[in-house]
């Protein structure tokens, strides 16, 4: 663009500029402490409503009491004064949407913050909204590819499924999201990942890596970083699901990750007990369930009359010393239709991602599983229970019968089959063809340790000579006996090789 | 036991003080002022004060009214702006409050009690500019 041309677009917007003047309700700063600020006048405001401090600073008012009103700030707080202006200014809080904003990094009221320039936006999507009715949706029915093989077979997610994964620190919640991220390309979905009080360096880095496997074509990042007001955290899950109804209701598939809600329930503890509300258990607001209940019923699968979009969610929470009873662990557990239970023990242990299979579950999910799947993690189901059982029973003696030392074998190799290194996604027909040769005991002779060689060289091996199974699974979802008949010989002629 | 309110206080006052005078208004007020006291509530006296003038205003009719303006007002546009606000508002009378400030450059900015009419070029500059980031 030329100098020319700057003037000349300046001018015309300046031309073509109205302001407009009418009359709006004011009030004043009385206090302001910790984010917190309370204003007298604003008689009339509504609740969640934004209101303007005079330095332009936006914030909500949250407590409406009878000669005042608690409002958060969400910004700067330090530069507001006592008997400054504020102006309410009648709408509700809303943050821009555009698909323009794929690619990009927001911060919790939609505003970019990766430098990258301005966000043309022409709408808004209020941050708070009722959850669609039910008369608008439909059961969840189609499958969300994660790319972990743990998931994927044993608690597998639907499209509008919530799906909590739950566990201590340093456990890996945060790769299984960025791997189910990485894993969407080319599955026709949008991602919004949102970052509630994390580390920048670590939000930098999950950007990086998602820029790198090509995920930032179809991801948005929300972040509410851990040097910005408790009010941002507070705000920035509802800006990110916000963000994705705006491409639900444009009839498109989303998946929302929340890291994590524990410390969104630590905010707005924070600001809770800043506005003086009664603390219940752990010093949380009586409301802290309604507070992530109505934000995870925001994801659903609509109906064909609504759309067709949806929204699946997967929240994350960090336990304490492996603590799921504790008050915020229990609430999301009840709210969302499964959870995927990672333990520091099987991390250390050296089985990654550190799924415990027996306490994950996922309540919905089964009826988005693709038929092949189906037929193969439901024997492995089974074997990995047995296994469980056996393996502490097997550490007494070692006289055990024939039976029960095979399936413990078995039981070694789905293991070790389950593990998968970090950004690593393997497609559904691949895992298909791997965990088939497990249940069907085609891998019984193959050492446990060279279990992984062995996977990573017959899906190759598959992917070059199997070309009628992989199809079938592509188009039909499922397997012909001849398909089936002819994966096997495929498996014992690679097996024949890969053991001489 | 619920908080009562600096409202609630101040419409208490009104109520307990309306239609007395000379010595039954002497004892009344000397009968709020011990119950203030009573309640601990003298630190609070300006902002009951302030409830209890906003309430007699407005049963009296009375808008206060404070204008902001880059010049002085002669007494034309002052009259005028009085007019107006009498019959936007249905008010009897009409306390006005006029002063300068350069800082908005023109125009002026009407504070009728909660309310604010801000027709200032600083205003509309700050739109223009908030405006223009946006487009």
């Amino acid at each position: 663009m030329t100098k020319n041309n700057i003037v000349e677009n300046l001018r015309k917007e300046i031309e073509n500029f109205k302001a407009d003047t009418k009359a709006e309700k004011i009030g004043h700063v009385v206090e302001v402490f910790d984010g917190i600020a309370k204003v007298s006048g604003l008689s009339d405001i509504k609740a969640s409503e934004m209101v303007t401090f005079s330095n332009g600073v936006e914030g909500v008012a949250l407590n409406l009491e009878d000669d005042s009103v608690g409002v958060i700030v969400l910004g700067d707080f330090s530069k507001i004064r006592e008997g400054d202006e504020v102006k309410a200014t009648g709408r509700i809080l809303e943050v821009p949407v555009s698909d323009l904003q794929i690619g990009r990094v927001l911060n919790a009221l939609g505003q970019p913050i990766d430098g990258k320039g301005v966000v043309k936006t022409d709408k808004t999507n209020p941050v708070e909204r009722v959850a669609s009715g039910v008369m608008s949706r439909q059961s969840v029915d189609q499958p969300v590819q994660t790319g972990i093989k743990a998931i994927d077979a044993l608690i597998p997610i639907g499209r509008g499924q919530r799906e909590l994964i739950i566990g201590d620190r340093q456990t890996g919640k945060t790769a299984i999201a960025i791997d189910a991220i990485l894993n969407q390309k080319g599955q026709n979905m949008i991602c919004v990942y949102v970052s509630i009080g994390q580390k920048d360096s670590k939000l930098r880095k999950i950007e990086t890596r998602l820029a790198e496997g090509g995920a930032m074509d179809y991801t948005i990042i929300v972040s509410a970083g851990s040097s910005e007001p408790a009010a941002m955290s507070y705000i920035a899950p509802y800006t990110g699901v916000a963000i994705a109804e705006h491409f639900m209701d444009a009839g498109k598939d989303v998946l929302i990750i929340y890291d994590d809600l524990s410390k969104h329930a630590v905010a707005y503890r924070e600001i809770s007990l800043l506005l003086r509300r009664p603390p219940g258990r752990e010093a949380y607001p009586g409301d802290v369930f309604y507070l992530h209940s109505r934000l995870l019923e925001r994801a659903c699968r609509k109906n064909k009359d609504y759309g067709g979009g949806s929204i699946t969610a997967l929240p994350i929470i960090e336990t304490q010393a492996g603590d799921i009873s504790a008050y915020i662990p229990t609430n999301v557990i009840s709210i969302t239709d499964g959870q995927i239970f990672l333990e520091t023990d099987l991390f250390y242990k050296g089985v990654r991602p550190a799924v415990n299979v027996g306490f994950s579950v996922s309540r919905v999910g089964g009826s988005a599983q693709i038929k092949g799947m189906k037929k193969v993690a439901g024997t492995l189901k089974l074997d990995l229970a047995q296994f469980r059982e056996l393996e502490a029973f097997s550490q007494f003696g070692s006289d055990l019968d024939d039976a029960t030392k095979r399936q413990l074998e078995r039981g070694k190799r789905a293991v070790e089959m389950l593990k998968q290194p970090q950004y690593s996604p393997i497609i559904v027909e691949h895992q298909i063809i791997t965990l088939y040769a497990l249940v069907k005991g085609l891998l019984d002779e193959v050492p446990v340790e060279k279990i992984k060689e062995f996977e990573i060289g017959l899906i190759a091996y598959a992917e070059n000579n199997e070309k009628t199974f992989l199809k079938e699974i592509r188009e039909a979802k499922m397997w012909t006996d001849a398909g089936e008949a002819e994966l096997k010989q495929a498996i014992g002629d690679f097996k024949a090789g890969f053991l001489s | 036991m619920a908080k009562i309110s600096v409202q609630n206080i101040a419409q208490a006052i009104s109520d307990f003080t309306k239609g007395k005078s000379g010595s039954d208004l002497d004892i009344a007020c000397k009968e709020t002022l011990k119950f203030l006291n009573k309640k601990k509530l003298l630190n609070r006296s300006n902002e009951i004060l302030d409830s209890v003038g906003k309430i007699i205003d407005k049963e009296d009719g009375v808008v206060r009214i404070k204008v902001l303006s880059a010049k002085n007002l002669d007494g034309h546009q002052k009259k005028e702006i009085e007019e107006n606000i009498k019959q936007k508002y249905g008010a009897k009378e009409i306390v006005s409050e006029y002063m300068e400030d350069k800082e908005l450059l023109g125009g002026m900015k009407i504070i009728i009690g909660e309310e604010i009419l801000d027709t200032t070029y600083r205003n509309k500059l700050n739109q223009l500019a908030t405006h223009l980031i946006n487009k």
